[in-house]
C-alpha cells in the first residue's frame, strides 16, 4: 500500500491515497473547511509563540505524532524555546516552565484527555494569567494541532526530517516547513 | 445528549456561544468543517461513533449498541480514536475497509475527528470561558 502523504520510514500507511491527505483539500471535502480553521487558529496571534509551541508540542506527545513533534515554531525559537523546554514538555507538572505554560497545558490536557472532568480551578489558573481572548485561542489551538489524530490513526504521517525542523506561518495562516 | 449536532447541550445553551464571541472566525471555520464533514461520510453511522464517544468523554451510556459487524468494526474504531489514537492497530482500520474503500475511510476519520474535537471544546469551554466572564485580568 502506498501513496503521497506516506512515511517512508516507520509503520506503513493503513489507507491508500492517491494524492495523500492534500488530495481533500478542496472544496467540499472536510479537509478545505478544516484547513480554514487552522488558518484561522494561527491568524489569532494573542499568545506569547512560547505557550503556542508548548501546547502543540503537548498535542504532539498526546497523539504520538512524531513528525510534528520534531517540528519547531519558529516564532517560537526566536522567542527563546529551546531543546530543554521541549522535553520539559513531557514532565510539565515537574518542570521550571512556569505557571502560565503549566495553565496552557493543562487546558490542553483537559480538551484532549479528560475533557468530562474540567473543573473552576482551571479557570482560575487560565484566568491568572490568559485574557478570555488567549484562553479561547489556546481551545482552537488544541483542534488545530490535533488534526494529526488522522493521521496517526492511518500512518498517514509525513517523514521524519533528520532533525528539528522550522514550522512557520504565511500571512494566510498556511503552514509553511523549512 | 445531541453529540452528533455538535452545537448544543440539552438545555439549548450553545456551549460555545462565548468561544463564538472571542475568535468568531475559529468557531464558523469549526461548525463549517463539522457541517462539511457530516455531508462525506455515513452521516447515521458517524452519529453513532460520536454517541459512543461522547460517553467516553462526557459519562453516560450511548443510546445504543452497534447492531452488525459494520457499527461494531466503526464504533470500536472510535473508542479507541477517543481514547488514544496512538494505540488503534492494523486489525482496527482493516475492519472499517471490509466495508468501506480507503477513501471513504479517509474522510470517515476525517469528519470524527472534526466532530470528537468539537465535542470536547464543547465540554470544556464553558467552564474556562463562562459567559458572565468578561476581559482579561
Amino acid at each position: 500500500m502506498s501513496g503521497e502523504g506516506a512515511a517512508a520510514s516507520g509503520p506503513a500507511p493503513r489507507v491508500a491515497l492517491a494524492h495523500g491527505p492534500r488530495g481533500f483539500v478542496r472544496d467540499g471535502e472536510p479537509g478545505a473547511a478544516l484547513g480554514a480553521l487552522a488558518a484561522a487558529a494561527m491568524r489569532a496571534d494573542r499568545l506569547d509563540p512560547l505557550i503556542t509551541e508548548v501546547v502543540r508540542l503537548r498535542c504532539a506527545q498526546v497523539h504520538d505524532c512524531r513528525h510534528c513533534a520534531s517540528l519547531r515554531l519558529q516564532d517560537a525559537a526566536e522567542a527563546g524555546f529551546d531543546e530543554p523546554m521541549a522535553a520539559a514538555v513531557l514532565r510539565y507538572e515537574d518542570s521550571d516552565l512556569g505557571p502560565a505554560a503549566g495553565a496552557a497545558l493543562r487546558l490542553a490536557d483537559a480538551i484532549t484527555l479528560t475533557p468530562g472532568r474540567v473543573d473552576d480551578d482551571l479557570r482560575g489558573e487560565l484566568a491568572a494569567h490568559f485574557t478570555d481572548e488567549q484562553i479561547a485561542e489556546i481551545c482552537l489551538d488544541v483542534v488545530k494541532w490535533s488534526r494529526q489524530k488522522v493521521l496517526v490513526a492511518l500512518r498517514l504521517e509525513e517523514p521524519l526530517p533528520d532533525g528539528p525542523t522550522a514550522l512557520s506561518f504565511d500571512a494566510d495562516g498556511a503552514p509553511l516547513i523549512t | 445528549m445531541e453529540a452528533s449536532s455538535g452545537s448544543f447541550s440539552e438545555d439549548g445553551d450553545d456551549p460555545l456561544a462565548r468561544l463564538a464571541e472571542l475568535h468568531p472566525g475559529g468557531v464558523a471555520a469549526l461548525r463549517r468543517a463539522g457541517i462539511v464533514a457530516r455531508g462525506c461520510t455515513d452521516a447515521a453511522l458517524l452519529d453513532l461513533c460520536l454517541d459512543h464517544c461522547d460517553a467516553l468523554l462526557a459519562g453516560g451510556d450511548p443510546p445504543r449498541a452497534p447492531r452488525d459487524e459494520r457499527e461494531r468494526a466503526f464504533v470500536e474504531f472510535a473508542e479507541q480514536f477517543a481514547t488514544s489514537v496512538a494505540t488503534v492497530s492494523d486489525a482496527q482500520i482493516d475492519a472499517l475497509r471490509e466495508h468501506m474503500d480507503d477513501i471513504d475511510v479517509y474522510r470517515f476519520v476525517e469528519a470524527l475527528y472534526a466532530l470528537e474535537l468539537t465535542r470536547r471544546v464543547e465540554l470544556v469551554a464553558p467552564t474556562v470561558l463562562p459567559r458572565a466572564t468578561r476581559g482579561a485580568l
